[in-house]
């Protein structure tokens, strides 16, 4: 167990002012087995209509609406959390874990994933939890972190043909030879000490229980990871989605702070 | 039956159908036609007695493919007790993640449903598909009735013929039934969207407000109307004629321009009715109707009183080794296409072309049905002036509300060519009125 504080901020400027500006906000974490969340607050800015609500991956939402003009969004969330109270979250029900069995745009196979697949030959008896180690580490060995190299729409696929990218790219790639092997894998976003921006990381199903992987650091997730949201790619899991009207550009700067 | 009364007004009908903007439109090399819908004045008829058959199988099968849909979104006891596979469900393109855990108003997932029949030769009826997303087409012999009787009043005084203007009042009841509080509307994409006739005459028969999602706005968990004064209305139920994809650009299409952002979020808090529900298309797949009849028997627990048209799931190996030996006999379609796309004749294909089309049978699988060709009866048609037979099938409105509601009448859409038996008005044919004889 680890009592963590945490302060996760977004500032978005826009370089002309925006009008009928929708959002969806992914960015609340929610107490579950492994973590439980205190003092929960946020602020968001503008906030001429704001709401909660749960999306079917049972993420919870900030979303809302301003109408009138402005040329700055910002969001802060702040909280505390004590991690690490179960090394797994229970699944009570396998036929709702089967969702996460299919491939997405995202994650779907090429030739580089389906060659890449075939360094793995487990026997019969290997657990889902030992296959997945086992992807997560020899991915782990074969691809090398580097930012800028792909973006938010790089695909798993494009993503192993270039053996490098960021923790979404490791993600995508582990979840996509996960579900190659029938595991029913889930993309999870969060924040981690010392990291500075978002984090991206894996769950994958076995016997009833979710179990978190982080492939880029190698490890199983255990006391320093605080979870925000997970779904079947990085795509469910946008801690901002927005559409307005107005032609600008946007500058962003997020910054997440976990002190223990 | 002989109507030469009524034969006398083809044009004048097909005049009048014109004048009121009886279109549908298509997109053909990028541009936009509007095209008329060809009325043919014979009607089908149907007796009071083989319509109550009718009726009473499609009650039966709109309501367990209601209660499949919910299953799949909550519980998915089926899949769970293996009568319908995981994938058939959850890699078919109508099912959306998206609607996991939802429960629409009233429970209701399929409110308006347009299910196609043929009838064989045999006399026996089948069911050719379900369409359960936005069907469309019940406008087409609503207004054609109405200009009938008015170019023909004695014949409709000579036959027993039920009233089938009442359609209006049925959607109306429907769409009541499952209002959460406010007005009603009719959401279209717009005046170029290919059934704009039937959203804007719906409208004006049901008295619902007509939109543009432009029109509409979610504020604080709740969604209204804005009139062209600026005044704003509560809305509690939304018939929407625009498909999953582009209803929500934050639940679904990012990229749609003519949905409403955020409409999902509160349809979802049970703030609004959204007919029909998203996520009912997982229900009328192709590769899902092989397993309706499944279906009827495991909700239900009855035995269907419509068939199915014999059909085979290469998916299963039995009926691989099926499709294979008797592949000239069959029909093969693509699941995942629709409007009379993605159709084959085992039987109309070159020997190359089959044996491609064997090979992709073989690396996907699921991706195809396969069905006997039925050999359906030919109904007649005028054509310059002479009587010939035609293949036609009927597309059946079965409404839901507290119970199923089966409209006495429905569209007959026919091929105008003698060789084809694809009946759908994008591929150029035309449609009769439906007559169900009251007695």
């Amino acid at each position: 167990m680890k009592a963590l504080q945490f302060h996760y901020s977004m500032r978005i400027r826009f370089a002309s002012p925006v009008r009928e500006h929708h959002f969806t906000l992914r960015c609340l974490p929610g107490s579950d087995e492994r973590q439980r969340i205190q003092n929960l607050s946020y602020t968001v800015f503008p906030n001429e209509f704001v709401s909660l609500a749960q999306d079917s991956f049972e993420n919870e939402c900030i979303y809302g609406y301003s109408k009138g003009e402005h040329d700055r969004f910002e969001v802060d969330v702040r909280g505390n959390v004590t991690t690490g109270l179960s090394d797994s979250i229970s699944a009570p029900r396998e036929e709702r874990a089967a969702i996460f069995k299919y491939q997405t745009w995202l994650t779907k196979p090429g030739e580089h994933l389906l060659a890449y697949r075939k360094k793995f030959d487990f026997p019969a008896a290997v657990s889902s939890y030992d296959k997945a180690y086992r992807i997560m580490e020899q991915l782990h060995g074969d691809f090398t972190y580097e930012a800028g190299a792909t973006n938010v729409l790089t695909t798993a696929e494009e993503a192993l043909a270039l053996r490098k990218g960021v923790c979404q790219d490791y993600a995508h790639i582990m979840i996509s030879l996960c579900r190659m092997f029938l595991i029913p894998a889930r993309y999870v976003v969060g924040m981690l000490e010392g990291e500075g921006a978002s984090h991206a990381w894996v769950e994958i199903y076995d016997s009833g229980r979710w179990y978190a992987f982080d492939p880029t650091n190698f490890l199983t997730v255990k006391n320093d990871h605080i979870k925000i949201s997970n779904g079947r790619d990085y795509k469910d899991c946008m801690i901002n989605q927005g559409v307005f009207c107005g032609q600008t550009t946007q500058t962003q700067e997020v910054s997440v702070v976990v002190l223990s | 039956m002989v109507n030469m009364d009524l034969y006398n007004q083809t044009e004048t009908v097909n005049e009048l159908l014109a004048r009121y903007g009886v279109k549908f439109g298509i997109y053909k090399d990028q541009t936009f036609k509007e095209q008329l819908f060809p009325f043919d004045t014979i009607p089908r008829i149907i007796t009071n007695q083989e319509f109550l058959y009718l009726e009473k199988g499609l009650k039966q099968r709109v309501l367990a493919l209601n209660y499949f849909i919910n299953d799949i979104y909550s519980e998915k006891k089926i899949v769970k007790d293996n009568v319908v596979p995981e994938e058939f469900v959850y890699a078919s393109s109508g099912y959306l993640p998206r609607c996991e855990g939802v429960c629409p108003p009233k429970g209701i997932y399929a409110h308006i449903s347009g299910i196609d029949l043929v009838q064989g030769k045999d006399g026996e009826w089948y069911i050719l598909e379900d369409n359960l997303r936005v069907p469309s087409g019940a406008s087409y012999p609503m207004i054609a009735r109405e200009f009938c009787r008015r170019s023909s009043p004695k014949t409709f005084k000579k036959h027993h013929i039920d009233d089938n203007r009442n359609y209006a009042d049925m959607l109306r009841k429907t769409m009541d039934y499952v209002n959460t509080g406010g007005h009603t509307v009719i959401l279209t994409p717009g005046r170029y969207n290919a059934a704009y006739f039937e959203h804007s005459y719906l409208a004006e028969k049901t008295g619902a407000h007509l939109v543009t999602g432009s029109e509409l706005t979610v504020e604080n968990d709740h969604l209204y109307y804005i009139d062209y004064t600026g005044k704003k209305e509560p809305v509690g139920a939304v018939y929407r004629r625009i498909s999953d994809e582009y209803l929500d650009p934050m639940s679904f299409n990012e990229e749609s321009v003519i949905g409403i952002p955020h409409i999902y979020d509160i349809f979802r808090k049970g703030n609004v009715a959204l007919l029909n529900a998203p996520g009912n298309g997982v229900a009328d797949d192709k590769g899902i109707y092989y397993f309706v009849p499944k279906m009827i028997r495991y909700y239900l627990d009855e035995e269907p009183v419509l068939k199915n048209a014999p059909t085979y799931v290469p998916y299963y190996k039995d009926d691989m080794a099926y499709v294979l030996e008797h592949f000239d006999n069959l029909v093969l379609k693509d699941v995942a296409e629709a409007g009379g796309y993605g159709v084959v004749f085992g039987n109309s294909m070159s020997k190359e072309q089959k044996a491609d089309f064997i090979q992709l049978l073989k690396k996907e699988p699921r991706r195809f049905i396969a069905q006997e060709v039925i050999d359906f009866v030919d109904i007649d048609i005028f054509d310059e002036g002479k009587v010939v037979p035609r293949k036609a099938d009927l597309r059946a409105f079965v409404l839901m509300a507290d119970e199923p509601m089966v409209w006495r009448s429905g569209l007959t859409r026919f091929s105008r060519n003698p060789k084809s038996f694809i009946v759908n008005s994008s591929q150029g044919g035309g449609f009769k009125d439906t007559w169900v004889l009251s007695q």
